[in-house]
């Protein structure tokens, strides 16, 4: 016979249930932060499941800014490229006049993917 | 009727109509149907888990167990001593309970209460009785005991 009941999670794994703590409750997430979900009883197995829809969530909004900044940086090293082409149909070797305001551009996003990926790795080390 | 009681939980099963009625006006001990048996009423909300540490019908529990409520309290050692209206740890009951072998049937004076010594100091676990309104209040017949 079955029993589900819910639950909470420490970020010490450190599982509570209708009040008390479940020293025999098992971590099946994985439980490196604080968190609610439910506890399932079998018998003498006791397994805890966190509700870590928020993780993926959290996921998918930091790979979506990780993507539109790859994209922004992609697009502006087209349009710079794009410039320098336009600038060689004539004698001058001068680069665009845009040139450096781009490259400004490309470095910010380059930083904004980096704090990304960050944010990423500490998401992936305190997963509920 | 027949009763069983699985480690201190009781289920009445009725033959004929009426049984249990005539169980608690002889005995005074109130019956409540549950599924398709009848139990003590402290009985009847039984939960199906404990978790230790968490009280179980104000029982202190020390392992954390989901099963049917006999499993549960087998698995923390309680019984429900009919005579207190309580649930209690086994080795809190210090009755001694005389079982006599009658033909294919032990007989013992009135419903054994769960958890109770035998002479050579074992303890009655589980036990099936039959409970007859001919025979009332006196000698009650068992057709299985368990000793632990």
């Amino acid at each position: 016979m079955t029993r589900v009941l819910p639950a909470t999670c420490d970020a010490n794994g450190k599982v509570t249930a209708e009040g008390v703590e479940v020293p025999a409750a098992r971590v099946l997430t994985q439980g490196k932060q604080a968190s609610s979900g439910i506890l399932i009883l079998d018998e003498d197995r006791a397994d805890y499941v966190a509700t870590n829809t928020t993780d993926i969530v959290t996921t998918i909004e930091k790979m979506i800014d990780l993507i539109t900044a790859n994209s922004d940086a992609i697009t502006e090293i087209a349009n710079t490229l794009t410039a320098i082409g336009t600038g060689m149909t004539g004698p001058t070797t001068a680069p665009p006049g845009t040139l450096p305001t781009s490259v400004v551009t490309i470095t910010s996003k380059v930083t904004t993917m980096n704090a990304t990926k960050t944010d990423l790795n500490t998401l992936k080390g305190a997963l509920k | 009727m027949k009763v069983k009681c699985l480690h201190g939980y009781f289920k009445f099963e009725e033959q004929y109509s009426g049984e249990a009625s005539e169980f608690v006006s002889l005995f005074g001990l109130d019956l409540e149907p549950v599924d398709n048996y009848y139990t003590f009423s402290a009985l009847a909300e039984a939960p199906d888990f404990a978790l230790a540490g968490l009280e179980y019908l104000g029982a202190a529990t020390t392992k954390t167990f989901a099963g049917r409520p006999w499993d549960v309290m087998r698995e923390n050692n309680l019984v429900y001593n009919f005579n207190t209206g309580l649930v209690v740890p086994i080795t809190s009951i210090t009755q001694v309970v005389k079982l006599s072998l009658a033909g294919t049937y032990w007989v013992s004076p009135g419903l054994i209460l769960p958890g109770s010594l035998t002479d050579e100091g074992t303890r009655v676990t589980d036990y099936a009785a039959w409970f007859s309104r001919s025979r009332g209040a006196g000698l009650w017949r068992y057709s299985e005991v368990t000793l632990d």
